[in-house]
């Protein structure tokens, strides 16, 4: 029992210092595991020792049974504490069948065949080890003692020890002194680090989350506004066309009346031009035939009357008469 | 310049022949001078040329000197021209000492231009209007020029009055045409 006690509490404790280094590296699926293992390790335990009973009591009763049904008894085993009446054989027909691979607690209730047989189950049960009462190359009393043994196991877990359980508290105290003195700070520490950092993680991912959803309500309500946008852009291109077409238009008829008006000053220009050219020929062919004419009307009575009135010009302003210079 | 030079020079005859009080006969000579050197350009070749000695060029001009002006001081201004090389400006020192005398005399020159020639009457009527006109004795030379057509045009004391036809007819194609 002892034995049993500080296996187990040495398995917590390691698994206990497994999960306490796994906290420590901040691994929370380390740390569950290892508490996994930790239970895990205990029952595993329990459970091979329940299996290993198990087959010993299968075994023992497959023994038993085959013994019971044999007629041939082994040489009469010594008995350890008190003398053993020599067995009797069982006849064949009274012999009972049985099923090998059928469970224990179906199996049929076996009657005493040898009476040494209890005593030394008895005996066995009542003595303080199994080792002691075995006496090799016996059969019989092979069985016995596997029935003993088996007997002796069911008495100790059947049993109740307020010593074993007052020691088996005390373990679990200084265990639990140990575990709550060595790691407690290292546990507390690491599961508030843990704590802070899952609260971090919580507040991150809340934040992040509320920003996604904001991303995702303002694409929502882009998206919403793609058709307004589209239209509203149309019309300010249409209206920028409109715009344009106007101004083109002014432009290109302001353009059209300097064109207009260029040509007509050209024109008005070239039609004073054309007059003065031909008032100049005019001029020049009248003064040119009225040359001509006085020239063949000019006679000396002509040039006397012109000295005159060249004289009469002088008794008057100047250039009365003619050009003075 | 040479204007002034000759102005110079005829200044200084002028009141050499003023002092003498025969200024009329030396620029009547002065003139006659002048008129030959226009007149001969064998004469002004024979001067201009530089080939010629200034010796040769004076033998030259003395020789010709005691038949067109025997007066001492036309003589002298005429070696005095050759000799500083000035003799070019002879005309315009006969013009000036001209008008010096007519400044003197209080009469004034006139060119009268017609297109045909103009009767005795007509050139005593323009002299008597010029002389009221200038208010003084006008000498006056007339010079036919067809080109006028008709009319007379004059040149009198730095003025031209001009009445031809040609005029006329230039004013009148100047109206027309502006």
């Amino acid at each position: 029992m002892k034995f049993n006690l500080t296996t187990f509490a040495l398995a917590a404790l390691l698994a206990l210092g497994a999960g306490v280094v796994h906290a420590q590296d901040d691994e929370p699926a380390a740390e569950k595991s290892a508490v996994d293992d930790t239970g895990s390790a205990a029952d595993k335990a329990a459970a091979r020792a329940a299996r290993i009973a198990r087959k010993r009591a299968l075994f023992a009763a497959r023994r038993a049974a085959m013994a019971r049904a044999q007629i041939v008894v082994p040489a009469p085993a010594k008995p350890t504490i008190a003398p053993q009446a020599p067995a009797k054989p069982i006849p064949v027909d009274q012999a009972v069948p049985v099923d090998a691979e059928a469970p224990l607690d179906t199996l049929p209730a076996i009657a005493p065949v040898n009476e040494a047989t209890a005593p030394a189950h008895e005996v066995a049960a009542a003595g303080p080890s199994h080792e002691g009462s075995a006496q090799p190359g016996a059969g019989h009393i092979n069985h016995g003692e596997g029935d003993a043994e088996h007997l002796a196991d069911h008495g100790e877990h059947a049993g109740f020890s307020a010593k074993t359980f007052a020691l088996q508290l005390f373990n679990f105290g200084v265990l639990l002194f140990i575990l709550i003195w060595f790691g407690g700070r290292a546990m507390n520490k690491s599961l508030r680090a843990r704590h802070e950092q899952l609260k971090g993680d919580i507040n991150e991912a809340a934040r992040l989350r509320d920003e996604a959803a904001q991303k995702f309500k303002a694409q929502d309500q882009r998206v919403a506004d793609l058709e307004k946008e589209v239209a509203a852009l149309r019309a300010t291109l249409r209206q920028d066309a409109e715009r344009e077409q106007v101004r083109l238009l002014e432009s290109a008829q302001e353009r059209a009346k300097k064109i207009q008006d260029d040509m007509r000053f050209q024109l008005n220009q070239q039609v004073k031009e054309a007059e003065l050219l031909l008032r100049a020929e005019v001029a020049t062919a009248s003064v040119k035939l009225a040359e001509e004419l006085v020239r063949k009307s000019m006679n000396t009575d002509d040039e006397r009357r012109l000295a005159q009135e060249f004289v009469a010009g002088f008794d008057g302003p100047v250039g009365s008469g003619g050009a003075v210079g | 310049m040479g204007g002034s030079v000759a102005r110079r020079y005829a200044k200084a005859i002028f009141a050499i022949g003023e002092e003498k009080g025969n200024f009329e006969i030396l620029g009547r000579q002065l003139n006659e001078l002048a008129d030959l050197w226009k007149d001969s350009p064998e004469l002004r070749q024979t001067l201009e040329n530089p080939v010629f000695k200034l010796s040769q060029k004076r033998a030259v001009l003395q020789s010709l000197m005691p038949r067109l002006a025997p007066a001492r001081q036309v003589q002298s201004l005429a070696l005095l021209l050759l000799e500083r090389g000035r003799i070019t400006t002879l005309p315009a020192i006969a013009r000036a000492y001209e008008e010096m005398c007519d400044e003197k005399l209080g009469r004034v020159r006139a060119r009268v231009l017609s297109a045909m020639p103009l009767d005795i009457a007509s050139e005593a009527e323009i002299r008597k209007a010029l002389e009221r006109r200038t208010g003084k004795k006008v000498l006056m030379t007339t010079v036919v020029d067809p080109s006028l057509i008709g009319g007379v045009v004059t040149h009198v004391a730095g003025m031209v009055l001009d009445g031809s036809v040609a005029s006329r007819l230039s004013n009148l194609k100047n109206r027309l045409l502006n």
